[in-house]
This record gives C-alpha cells, structure tokens and sequence, in this order.
C-alpha cells in the first residue's frame, strides 16, 4: 500500500514540476515587460509611444481582433478593404495578450477601454485615428416598460455628474475607484443587472471579485433615483444580451456600443459618447526597453519577476479570494454533479435494468441527446431556452447540466460493468433462491464496481475539467476568475499556470477521495477479522 | 416429489425438450445421459426453472412451480444446483459463499451459518480453506466448495449440471468422491454426466435422452447392459453411425461411396476396412439387391466400435422375401462371403421394410 501511494503521489507531482519549469522559462521569457507593467503605473509613457500602424491602409492584410459578438467587420471593412481576416474572442485580456504575441495585429474596442489598455502595457498603443463615434447604451428587453422608467431617472443624472464619473473611472486614482454603498430603501424591490466583468475600467471585478466601474456607477445612479437595489452578476461580453433578451435580467451594461443590428434585438438607454478605436502594437520595443532601469533587471531577475507575477495575480488587491471562490464554485459544480449524476444513473440503470422498452428507449433518447452535443451547446440550451423564463442560477443550472451529463456516463459505465459480470454469478443466486433485486445488490453489483471502477475515477477528472465552461452562463468558476484577474493584471502567465495547477490539485483530490471509498467498499480488502467479526471460531 | 407433465421447451431454433413426463421419487438419484445437444442441461434446468419451460408443468411437492404466481424462490431454496462452471461468487470468501445464503435467505445467525460452513468444509474436504477467494483455489476445489455451498442451504433436490465436465481429468475424481459420498445421503439427486462409470456408480435410475426426451428410463443395469431401444444401445456401446437410404432405381452411387469415404474419415476407420465397407455395399446392394428390387426403398446402414473395432453392417429393403444366399448372383455372393462374417437373413415388417441382412466386418 505504501509503495502504491508513494507512485500515485509522484504521478501528481510530475505535471506540477513540469508546470514549474515551464513557468520559469515563461517569466525568464516576459522578464522585460513584467516590471513596467501593472496598474496605478505612470500614464506619461503613452503620449511618447506611436503607434505601429497609423493609417487605414496600414492595415492591408492585417487581422483584426474583436470581442465575440461585436458586429464590426463592415465597419472595418470600410475603411480599409484589404484586411486580410477578422478573429473573435470571449474577453478582452485574451485579445490584448493576442496582440502582444502578435497572433493579431489590432483589436478593436471602445474608447475607453483602449485608454486604459495603452496606459498599463507599454507595448501596446492605440491607432490614431477613430473608426466610429458612437454612444454606450444599457441594454433592456425588447419593449420592455421598465426602459422607460430607467430613461427617466437618467435624464435626471446632470451632465456634471457624468463627467465626474468618467473621469474618476478611466483616471489613474485606484484608491478613488469606489462604488457608492446601496444604502437607500430599495422600496421598489431588488432588480437583476447582467454586466461583463473583464472591460475595465467600464465594467469589471475589483477587490472581493466585486463588480465596479463607470457603468456599475452609472446603474447605482439611476437606481438611487428609482429607489431600487440592483443585484449586479458578472459574465462574458456575450452572454450580457442573450440574458437580457430571456428576461434573467432586466438591464445589461459592460460598455456596449449602440448599433442598428444590436438595437433590433434590445432597447437601449445611451448614457455616454463612445468610439470604436483599435489598439495596435506601440512602434519601437527599443525604446521601451530603454526607459527601465537597467539595474532592477538585473537584480530582480527571475525571482522579482515571478514576485511581482505573484503579488499581482493572488496578493494585490485580495486576488486569492477570487480564486478561491471560483475553487469553490469549481468544487461545488462538480462534487454536485457527480453525486447528482451518480444517483441519476443508477437510478436509470435500475429502472432498465429488466428490459423494459419504455424505459430503455427514453433512456437511449436522452442519452444519444446529451452525449450528442457539446456540453457547453447542452448548458446554454437549458440556461437560455429550457429555463429561460425561470429564475434560476447559473450554478443550479450547470450543476443540472453536469447531472445530466455525468449521469449518462455513470449509467453507460454501470451497464458495461454488470455486462462484464458472468451470467452464471447470476443464475448462482437465483438457484439458491435470492429473487432479481437481491440477486443483484449481492452479488451483482459488488463484482461489477471493480470493473467500472476506473472509467469512473477518469470521468471525475473529466468532468472537474469539463466545469469550466460554466463561465458561459456566468458562473464564476475557478477558470473565469482566472479570466478575471487576467482582466485587471494583463499578463496571461502566472494566472493561468496557477489555474491549471489548482485544477489538477483538485482532481487529484477527488480522485483520491473515490479510491478511498472504493478501497473501502471492496470486498477484496477486508481483514479475516473483519469477516469472522461476531463469529467465534470452531 | 417432482412431477413434470408435458414439459416443452422451444428456442428460435430449436426444440431441444419436445414432450417430457416422468415422476422423480425422492431419494432417486438420476443420471441424464445422452449426446450433446439433446437438452440433458435444459432438463435439469428446468426443473428449478432457471429455464422457464414453453409448455407443460412441474409438480414440486404437489405444486405447481410454473405458475406464474408462484413464488419461485420458495423452490429453489429447496432445490440446490451445481454448475459445470461453478459459479462461485468471486467478491466473496470461500466461508462466505457458504454463509451468504443461508443468512440472507433462511435468516440463520451468523455463528450458525459460519458453524454449518465449516462443517461442510470439512465434509468436501476443505477445512482451512475459508478464508481464501474463489481465484486462489483450482478446478476442483472450486467445484467441491459450490458442492458444500449448495449444501449450506440444506436443499431436498440436488440438481448437479456436468459438474465435472470443466475440470482437469485430475481433479475429477476428487468431485465425483464428494459426489458419490452425497448420493448416499438420501438426498434426491438429478446428475447430467458423460461419464458412464460414474453413473453407474452412483444411481438407482438413468434417463437417456434423445429425440426431444427422455429417450430411455431404467435402472443401470437396464440402461448400460441391456439397452431397450437402439438409439441408446448405440450411445452406450458407442458406436458411429452411418446411414445410406436409398428409394429409387437411378440413386446416386458415386455420391453414396464418397458418403462412406467421409464417414471413415471422420471416425479414423483403417484403410482396408474403409475398402471392405465399399465392397460390402457394392457386391450388396448394387449387384445384388439393386437388380431384384423393382421399386426399391432400401436402407445401408453401418455402425462402428471403436472399442471392438468392427462394423456391423445392416441392410433393411422391401419387396417379397429374398435372401441374398439364393441369389443368382453367386459370384457377388461368394465374394461378399469374404470380405464379411456372420452373414444373416431375417424377414421383417417394420416401416415399409420387409427383409434384414445383416453381415459383420472384423478388422
């Protein structure tokens, strides 16, 4: 047995070592820009970096970046026809960092983002000219009556007061940067707001993984006015209108431009002037380079590096926090769902069992339905369509998701298991007089679990990893917190090896909670004390 | 007492039960014998209705156990059955196959269960065995532990299915000790079995089956001595059949002589007895026979023992009496004198048959 948890133990620690190695090469690698960047640092460097693309026909077969369900393409298109592709992405740090890898030569964004973007990475710069004006809108429900009684108390929102709020979010005061408390009556009940939680500085997580920014801001206003309290929950950029448009939340923000094609699906309350920019690459890295002081890197090196890699991502600002709610959102999703989908197929399996040919083939429906599509296609059906009316979490959502697709897995793994014991174990029993049901609780099942057993221990890993895209349905699971502190630090590395490591860490763990419960219901490890217990030998 | 009435069991397929009654006395103990596939196994399991039967009935003790409504664990609880392959429950120790059932099933405490466990641990010759699983124990020793669990529930009926048949040839001898030693015990017992001495040895009554039944019911003697109907005295003497039926003027001959050639093949027949059989059927039946019979309806039959090595050949064909010895064919019949010994004609009437003759080949 010892030698047995002394390898388990190594196998695990394989993957983490390997991942260590790997996170020195990547900060030796990052080494240079992980000093100048980080937020609250000085905003004069912008005005001394040029862009590397400065006209529209620069950007001849470049690849033009954008969030996922921003209709822009026409709009770049004409302005420049030669643009050789458009690409998609779920959040803003992603795109960014796409940028600085040169995995793409623009991102287009609104104004303010931009702003900020150019001010914290030196290696990034916003192309001079704008693509479009236009105006950030609060996103209701198609004809939805409660538009108009937010449109009214906004028009009582003087322009002072508006501009005072743009300033004090797209500023570099972070100590200013802080939401107003809720503290009026709400007297007219608690209303639901969808808003992106990676657009910083309009919408995004700060200290706790608390929603804030100009947009959260701006909501509390008008909700002041209508004495109403607003629940604010974060997802991404583009579930904020589909969830608007089912009705989960009354309003949605996360600086989302009006367009024509997006005012066909949502109304909008336009509560600020806003432009289409494209972040580019900054011109020269020489340059940049030379403005650090020589001997902090060499000081510094790896280790001030990996220090400040990790002061950001999990110190500053209380980060650890937010990883360890999305640990246990994370844990929550899955230990539920395997349970849940434990039960479900067994009770399934039990309900099939005898061959009934109703059971069976609803049975065979559901399972070729689940097992049919994605499960993040499965999550977003029953989120946004199944129960698309109903007020019901993301979590209990993913977790019914996760059931179902668990379930179907436990209940293929137990048919093939009990398939793999010999009939005549069963006929054994029968002839010594058990009926069906005895007969396969003892002696049935009990031979059938060492067979199932491993494919079990490796769907739960499978499934710990599969929760990660919960972050659809605006969860905040372990994988988008680390979205979201990517969103505030920008840097790609550190967060990501972390999340990685804690989901191994996690599997690991339930892994080994389900050997400790197989060990213990084996039959096969029992003592001879066991056995004889109660019985006095003769 | 079982009473099975007009028992039928059919497959997609196949009919291995067609029509099968009989009464089992207790304290009877019976060994099914008969060749593979004439549903020996399908009787035996039937009677505790782990094959449910088609048709027909079974009286356990006066009640019928085919009735839906009946509660068939009550008769199995008193039907123990021993199978070819064991079936021992691998999750669970030796001691604990023993024990499982009569704690579950019969409520006995678990001192009781683990009392009357070793005891016929000992009884099979397993003492100090208990608490090794059914992996750790050869062929044998499995066979003699499903023996002792059967026993654990104190059954009326033993049902035992080829219980020696999965076994390495050593290892049978120590099974069918236990089982002999069983068959003293007044229990009722059903064997189905291939081995001939062991029958005998151990019952007071055989069933041969065959053709869809109990073909053949009698004591030993009646069954391996003195054998009522011919299927069976083939089956105990072991004798390879070959039948040629010929019914029109223009048969086939080559085809009937490549058929004999296939026949010793398969049976590892001499070369020169494979030529004497051709001869037989040649100077017979075709120079002979074939010319006096207007409409023939005639069948060559020949049946080999591998213990004796020789082949009786009998020819049965219609038409008014004839004996081949008055042939005018005295060539053919001379040279048929020759090649074959006791040289028989008998008159008969039996399925349209009117004349037997019967000649021997020795090797």
């Amino acid at each position: 047995m010892n030698r047995k948890g002394s390898r388990q133990y190594r196998r695990f620690l394989m993957p983490v070592l390997l991942l260590t190695l790997l996170l020195f090469a990547g900060c030796a690698q990052k080494e240079g820009e992980n000093t100048a960047m980080g937020q609250g640092q000085s905003t004069t460097a912008t005005k001394e970096k040029e862009a590397e693309l400065q006209e529209y026909s620069d950007l001849s077969g470049k690849t033009i970046s954008m969030l996922t369900g921003a209709p822009f393409e026409e709009l770049a298109r004409s302005k420049n026809e030669n643009i050789a592709d458009f690409t998609f992405f779920n959040n803003t740090p992603d795109m960014l960092l796409a940028l600085e890898a040169g995995k793409t030569d623009a991102v287009l964004i609104n104004n303010a983002i931009a702003a900020l973007a150019a001010n914290r990475n030196e290696k990034l710069a916003v192309f001079p000219q704008n693509l479009q004006d236009s105006v950030f809108g609060i996103a209701f429900r198609k004809n939805d009556p409660a538009r108009d009684e937010w449109q009214k108390a906004y028009d009582l929102i003087t322009e002072e007061e508006k501009q005072a709020l743009w300033e004090k979010w797209t500023g570099s005061d972070e100590s200013a940067k802080v939401l107003p408390e809720q503290s009026w009556p709400g007297s007219n009940g608690t209303v639901q707001a969808a808003v992106c939680d990676t657009l910083e500085p309009m919408s995004y997580a700060g200290e706790g993984g608390k929603l804030i920014g100009f947009d959260v801001e701006m909501i509390l206003l008008m909700a002041e006015k209508l004495d109403v309290h607003v629940e604010f929950t974060g997802m991404e950029f583009a579930a904020i209108l589909a969830t608007v448009q089912s009705g989960k939340a009354t309003l949605g923000a996360g600086s989302i431009i009006v367009t024509n094609e997006r005012r066909e699906l949502v109304d909008f309350i336009e509560y600020y002037p806003a432009a289409f920019v494209l972040i580019v690459r900054a011109k020269q890295s020489e340059n940049v380079a030379g403005d650090q002081s020589p001997e902090s890197e060499d000081e510094g090196g790896i280790w001030n590096s990996i220090a400040g890699s990790f002061e950001r991502t999990f110190l500053r600002e209380n980060r650890w926090r937010l990883f360890l709610q999305g640990i246990g959102t994370t844990l929550l999703i899955a230990v539920l769902s395997i349970l849940f989908g434990t039960i479900l197929g067994f009770l399934v399996f039990m309900l099939c069992r005898n061959g009934n040919p109703v059971a069976n083939s609803i049975t065979r429906f559901f399972i070729w339905l689940v097992r049919g599509m994605p499960v993040v296609v499965l999550l977003m059906i029953l989120y946004y369509i199944i129960f698309g009316k109903v007020s019901i979490s993301g979590t209990t959502v993913s977790v019914i998701a996760f059931t179902l697709v668990f379930g179907s897995g436990v209940y293929g793994m137990i048919k093939a298991g009990v398939g793999a014991v010999d009939l005549g174990q069963l006929e054994a029993a029968y002839a010594l007089g058990y009926t069906n049901r005895q007969a396969f609780y003892r002696v049935i099942l009990p031979q059938a679990l060492p067979h199932f057993m491993p494919a079990y221990k490796s769907s739960i890993t499978d499934i710990i990893k599969a929760t990660a895209i919960v972050g659809y349905v605006a969860v905040q699971d372990l994988t988008k917190m680390g979205d979201i502190v990517r969103s505030r630090t920008l840097e790609a590395f550190f967060p990501l090896i972390a999340v990685a490591v804690i989901y191994f860490i996690l599997a690991a763990i339930l892994t080994w909670i389900v050997k400790r419960i197989e060990f213990c219901i084996d039959p096969k490890h029992r003592s001879t004390e066991a056995i004889q217990k109660e019985v006095e030998e003769v | 007492m079982i009473e099975l009435k007009h028992l039928q069991k059919k497959y997609p397929n196949v009919t291995p039960l067609e029509d099968v009654s009989t009464v089992i006395n207790d304290g009877d103990v019976i060994s099914v014998i008969g060749p593979s596939g004439t549903g020996k196994s399908t009787l035996i399991r039937c009677i505790n209705m782990l094959e449910r039967p088609t048709s027909g009935q079974i009286l356990f003790n006066g009640v019928d156990i085919t009735d839906p409504k009946y509660d068939l664990t009550q008769a199995r609880r008193r039907m123990g059955m021993v199978f070819q392959s064991f079936n021992l429950f691998g999750h669970l120790t030796v001691i604990e196959n023993l024990m499982m059932a009569p704690m579950d099933l019969l409520k006995k405490s678990k001192q009781e269960a683990y009392e009357n466990g070793i005891a016929l641990l000992k009884r099979v010759g397993l003492a100090g065995r208990e608490y090794q699983y059914p992996d750790q124990l050869s062929g044998g020793q499995k066979q003699r532990v499903a023996i002792a669990r059967t026993l654990a529930m104190d059954p009326e009926v033993i049902l035992l299915d080829e219980p020696t048949s999965a076994l390495d040839p050593a290892m049978v001898g120590e099974v069918q000790t236990v089982i002999r030693d069983l068959s003293q015990t007044g229990k009722t017992m059903l064997i189905v079995t291939h081995e001939m001495q062991f029958a005998r040895a151990i019952s007071n009554r055989v069933f041969y089956m065959d053709q869809g039944g109990i073909y053949e019911d009698g004591t030993p003697d009646q069954i391996f001595d003195h054998p009522q109907k011919e299927l069976t005295r083939r089956f105990i003497r072991k004798l390879k059949v070959l039948e040629i039926s010929i019914d029109a003027k223009e048969y086939d001959f080559l085809g009937a002589g490549s058929e004999i050639n296939r026949y010793c093949f398969k049976n590892d027949i001499a070369a020169r007895m494979k030529y004497r059989i051709h001869s037989v059927f040649e100077e017979l039946v075709q120079q002979i026979l074939m010319p006096v019979l207007p409409e023939p309806k005639l069948k060559f039959t020949a049946e080999y023992s591998e213990a004796e090595k020789r082949i009786m050949i009998t020819v049965l064909y219609n038409g008014p009496a004839f004996d081949p010895a008055a042939s005018d064919n005295t060539l053919s019949y001379t040279m048929l004198k020759g090649i074959a010994a006791d040289l028989q004609h008998s008159a008969m009437d039996e399925d349209g048959f009117t004349n037997r003759f019967q000649c021997m080949i020795e090797e």
